[in-house]
């Protein structure tokens, strides 16, 4: 185990990527079943969550429809667990080497529902900036993704060759330098009960799902309470997660200060 | 509640060292869709004068009339932290006076000293983030040693 998470931090040095097995699958369990749940609770879901999830294409939502379906189920879902907080608990150990015992979270977990064809993917990019560099971000499979069912990541080297490449490359040339980013990304490949932990500076691109399966993933980053924030910060978009019993002591002794403070 | 049955009343709290960057129109209006998201409508507003962002004076001299409205939306949280540390303290005399305390930017709310207690560890955070180091060309003008 202690081999493992060692090889786990060297790779995320190295590249700004790892994957990580679930220290508590249940939690992830939990999570796919609220989910799938609340879509129960808006159409005839069936008895199976990978199923339902994987073949929910079959059900031709698009458009308005399935953005009221996904809206009005992660409003129930959220309703009834608090993802951050799950999702921290999954990986919690991983979570704790990078960022430390005091804690942050973004406030809101993306879900994402990526049908086969769908082409409204998200361009490729990076997250800081404007993020901080700072954060780390789970990518969390809901079913098992392969090809280009998952996501696609620059490395570190691959991340600033590219940059470097659109700084020469004019508007003309930005196309061609997409182009080649997405022929040199690592493939995501990712079972359930694992997560990607990707550094926030990481180009990563996002394919259009030509597999016959449906991939749902979810996105949330963490934070060191204390490391320097981006243009996304907290309270409005980062919340407190965790304290460590040495912050939380002297939090609490500068709230009495501050509260008689006049 | 002060206003009717059904609708809050509340005072907003402009920052005028967010004009540049968010004129006093849009501030209306972030303030104006926070107050409709908390069941109420703004009835009045003020604006600090930049060279007293921390002192509050112009709100101080309001509250001091008792007037009648359930709480204040203030753009953000940064209205607090003009001085060396976030003025937490205001914040209890407002409550201890019956008025809630709500956050547009943040969407944050405040609405007792308990709660007040409770977000402390969030407003500590964001006072060691923020505090009174923000780049902005008023605060440096008015706020800082060299003023």
């Amino acid at each position: 185990m202690h081999e493992l998470k060692n090889t786990f931090l060297n790779e995320f040095r190295e590249t700004g990527f790892a994957i990580a097995h679930a220290d508590a699958l249940d939690k992830l369990e939990l999570i796919r079943r609220t989910l799938f749940e609340e879509a129960g609770n808006l159409c005839d879901a069936g008895d199976d969550a990978a199923a339902f999830m994987n073949e929910f294409h079959k059900r031709e939502m698009s458009g308005a429809e399935l953005n009221d379906f996904r809206m009005a189920m992660i409003r129930g879902f959220n309703e009834r667990l608090d993802a951050g907080e799950v999702i921290f608990d999954a990986f919690q150990d991983s979570l704790l080497r990078l960022v430390g015992p005091d804690v942050a979270v973004q406030k809101s977990c993306n879900i994402v529902i990526q049908q086969p064809g769908d082409i409204d993917v998200s361009p490729i990019h990076r997250d800081a900036p404007p993020n901080s560099p700072f954060e780390v971000v789970l990518w969390i499979p809901l079913v098992d993704c392969y090809g280009t069912k998952g996501i696609s990541l620059l490395d570190r080297k691959g991340t600033n060759e590219v940059i470097a490449d659109l700084r020469v490359a004019g508007k003309d040339g930005a196309d061609k330098v997409y182009e080649k980013a997405k022929r040199v990304g690592h493939r995501i490949e990712a079972s359930f009960g694992t997560a990607c932990f990707f550094w926030t500076g990481l180009m990563h691109v996002i394919p259009v799902n030509e597999e016959v399966e449906t991939r749902w993933s979810l996105n949330i980053r963490y934070k060191n309470l204390f490391s320097p924030q981006g243009a996304k910060r907290l309270p409005d978009f980062f919340r407190i997660l965790r304290l460590s019993p040495l912050a939380d002591l002297a939090i609490k002794s500068e709230r009495e200060t501050a509260m008689d403070d006049r | 509640m002060i206003g009717n049955a059904t609708m809050k009343i509340f005072y907003s709290s402009l920052d005028m060292m967010s004009a540049a960057t968010m004129p006093s129109r849009l501030q209306h209006v972030v303030i104006g869709e926070m107050a409709a998201r908390l069941g109420g409508t703004v009835s009045f507003y003020v604006a600090e004068d930049p060279a007293f962002m921390y002192e509050q004076y112009t709100l101080r001299a309001r509250l001091a009339l008792s007037p009648a409205m359930d709480g204040l939306i203030f753009l953000r949280l940064q209205q607090f932290a003009y001085g060396d540390k976030i003025d937490v303290a205001f914040m209890g005399e407002i409550l201890d006076m019956g008025y809630e305390i709500h956050f547009a930017c943040e969407n944050l709310s405040i609405g007792s000293r308990v709660e007040l207690e409770d977000c402390f560890p969030t407003l500590y955070a964001f006072q060691i983030h923020e505090g009174n180091t923000d780049e902005n060309p008023l605060y440096r003008q008015y706020m800082t040693a060299d003023a």
